[in-house]
């Protein structure tokens, strides 16, 4: 009876450590299934994402970029699906989404390994970080350079400038004979104009909580807003928009030897839209002003991706959140420069290799102006751009000065700021 | 003899009950599914906002006027309302004006020729407001507009020196008028045609002009079609939201994210996230509207039959 007992009783003990194994193993390798969020652009790493994780199905769902905010804040509000990974195509989303109104994003401070934050290119993730914390990485770069048409300024008799008091000279040089140099309307293009001379229009206070610093009416903003009025006034930045059939016209029929633009500006809007003829394009890294020691410059986009706290796979959403950020095999089909520096490199082989641009050096211009990337281009509640627009564009365009309109600006950007329950310095 | 029917309104006999009972029961039967829609896409969100409104939506506790304090606090909230209120005024005159009068003059002329004209007006009502933002766009620009020659005569060769000479309320209510005139020539010209022939020939066999017949017999008789012409396109008109919210479309300068009021609603709601702000000023919004309304039926005793 004993010996029976004790034969039957290890095999039911070996029968049970062999199920409990098995269930172990097959709870290890338990199917996870993640709503994703994207933009048709990013469909296709998704994709890879999936094919290359047996266990993880991403259900990927495309969503207008310009609807995500509103989307999230309905899901949370009303209690329906609400995604485990999204990507922002507006920076200013990260901050919006991490409101005591809007709890979203899944906080990364401290989850993503240091040598990998180490990868991206100085102030890449600057927008993803809110109050210290580190809400998102940064999927695409989008720092403003100098873009011309090498035969068009030799023909023209003109250096490329490095400086903006050179800027300013070649548009009072070429203004006056209908050539345009860019927008003086456009919003990004105008901020960047503005901050470059260290204008802060509203730069997040350092160590304090939910805090900007607004001023634009400081000698610097005024430096820039009048370099900006007397080329307005010459013809050389024009009170239509780069993306407006009467620049659209100018910069077809070879009256734009020069723009500054951020580096998709190439591939997106120069190429296609404003046909320049191929190997005619170069690139120069950002400007400085007399006395700045190097160049600080503004971006016009860049997106993100971030994840939900609340989350029922927090390790795999940070998986594919890293991944998709610096997998370096995908990122090399990036549409846009990647902001993680080894996938930039090998993304920039195509760019070398492509015939359209006049020569090999682009892509070495836009790495190297990487490191121009102003820290202040961070995620805001704030509409930066809209205000610009109600205020400079407005002046700009109904034929007044930007100075002048500067005090306004400062009105509108406190203002702002106070609604959305900043504290203003 | 048959029983007469009974002298007074009262039912005295049975089947007469039933018949009306069997009556009122089938209007109800067909009015249910539009009840039905009223009660869960107009009423129920007024009571479900006017509660929300009271509360704190992320955490779900009374908090009695602080919404409302916000939304009044909030420094954009006179300059919306300034720009609703101009456009308003300018959109509703415009209307008022110009849907009677050309009611009044299609009501004029030969039968045939008018309906051909009315349809022509009401083509543009038949085409979704999003989508005549867009069209509105491309026909105010000076560059592409098919109508290049009108608008370099008033000086202007830009979107930009349009937008700026006449200012965004003006330009709002062009769209809106032409958008909506044509389905109101066609409720107007209902009420011009139901009038009594009698009054009209009378006035004709008197000598009167056709003009001195539209303004002074038709126009007093159709004031009632007219005033609430003026009473919905009042209350359609502080809530404009398509057009300032699609004319970024032009070119980021032009973006006007916190014109109107609906605007500022929403972007409370789906922007700051604050669903409690966005109900407060939706309830202020409604009350306006219905108070005004409320006036001006008062006022006109509009449903006293004379």
């Amino acid at each position: 009876m004993k010996t029976y007992k004790s034969r039957t009783g290890k095999r039911v003990l070996a029968a049970a450590a062999m199920l409990s194994s098995f269930a172990a193993a097959a709870l290890a390798a338990d199917p996870v299934t993640l709503t994703v969020w994207s933009d048709t652009a990013r469909l296709s790493l998704f994709a890879a994402y999936d094919d290359q994780h047996e266990t993880i199905t991403l259900n990927v769902v495309t969503v207008d970029p310009k609807d995500l905010l509103a989307k999230i804040q309905l899901g949370l509000q009303s209690g329906a699906e609400v995604p485990d990974v999204i990507f922002m195509s507006d920076i200013g989303y990260t901050s919006q989404l991490a409101t005591r109104g809007s709890n979203y994003l899944m906080d990364l401070t401290g989850k993503v390994p240091d040598a990998k934050l180490a990868e991206f290119y100085p102030n890449a993730n600057s927008p993803c970080y809110v109050n210290g914390k580190l809400l998102c990485l940064r999927n695409d770069l989008a720092h403003m350079i100098v873009w011309y048409d090498e035969p068009l300024m030799k023909e023209l008799g003109q250096t490329v400038p490095k400086t903006w008091e050179e800027f300013a000279a070649l548009g009072a040089a070429l203004g006056p004979k209908g050539y345009a140099l860019g927008s003086a309307v456009e919003p990004y293009p105008l901020i960047s104009y503005l901050v470059s001379s260290g204008c802060e229009l509203a730069i997040p206070v350092e160590g304090a909580t939910d805090t900007l610093k607004i001023n634009a009416t400081s000698d610097a903003c005024v430096k820039a807003a009048t370099m900006v009025d007397t080329m307005v006034a010459n013809g050389s930045l024009t009170k239509t928009g780069p993306f407006d059939p009467p620049f659209v016209a100018l910069a077809k029929s070879g009256k734009v030897p020069l723009i500054i633009g951020p580096t998709w500006f190439g591939e997106y809007v120069i190429k296609p839209t404003y046909e320049f003829k191929p190997g005619t394009l170069a690139a120069s890294v950002p400007l400085v002003w007399d006395g700045q020691a190097q160049p600080v410059t503004w971006s016009w986009g860049g997106g993100t991706y971030g994840g939900y706290n609340k989350t029922a796979h927090p390790d795999e959403v940070l998986d594919l959140i890293v991944w998709a950020a610096t997998d370096v095999s995908v990122q090399t089909n990036a549409v846009t420069m990647p902001a993680h520096a080894p996938s930039a490199l090998a993304w920039g082989a195509k760019l070398k290799a492509d015939a359209y641009y006049a020569n090999a050096e682009v892509f070495d211009v836009e790495v190297a102006s990487a490191a121009f990337s102003h820290p202040g281009y961070v995620s805001l509640r704030i509409d930066l751009s809209a205000a610009i627009a109600k205020t400079l564009s407005a002046a700009i365009s109904g034929g007044g000065k930007a100075v002048d309109a500067l005090p306004a600006l400062q009105t509108e950007l406190t203002n702002l700021a106070q609604l959305n329950k900043y504290q203003v310095q | 003899m048959p029983q007469p029917a009974s002298p007074d309104n009262r039912l005295r006999t049975k089947s007469e009950r039933q018949i009306k009972r069997r009556e009122t029961g089938a209007a109800y039967l067909f009015l249910a599914p539009y009840l039905t829609l009223l009660c869960m896409f107009g009423v129920f969100p007024v009571f479900y906002a006017f509660g929300l409104s009271f509360f704190d939506t992320i955490e779900g506790v009374f908090w009695g006027v602080t919404n409302y304090t916000t939304v009044l606090g909030d420094f954009r909230l006179p300059r919306s309302a300034g720009n609703v209120l101009l456009f308003t005024a300018q959109w509703v005159t415009m209307t008022i004006i110009g849907v009677s009068v050309l009611s009044l003059m299609l009501d004029a002329i030969p039968r045939r020729l008018a309906t051909t004209l009315r349809t022509i007006f009401f083509l543009p009502g038949a085409v979704i407001s999003s989508a005549l933002v867009v069209l509105w766009l491309f026909v105010l620009d000076p560059t592409v507009s098919p109508f290049r020659p009108i608008l370099h005569l008033a000086g202007w060769d830009t979107l930009q020196s349009l937008v700026v000479g006449l200012g965004y309320a003006t330009v709002f209510a062009i769209m809106s008028y032409f958008a909506t005139s044509g389905g109101w020539i066609v409720v107007i010209g209902g009420a011009l045609s139901s009038l009594p022939t009698e009054v009209i020939e009378a006035a004709r066999v008197d000598g009167a002009k056709p003009y001195q017949i539209a303004l002074r017999i038709k126009l007093p008789m159709i004031w009632r079609s007219i005033v609430l012409m003026g009473i919905l396109s009042f209350a359609a008109g502080i809530q404009i939201f398509v057009e300032p919210q699609l004319f970024s479309l032009a070119g980021a300068q032009f973006a006007q994210p916190d014109w109107s009021l609906n605007q500022l609603a929403f972007s409370y709601a789906f922007q700051m996230g604050d669903f409690g702000a966005s109900a407060a000023l939706s309830t202020m919004l409604v009350m306006v509207s219905v108070t005004i309304a409320l006036v001006i039926i008062f006022v006109t005793k509009f449903y006293k039959m004379d």
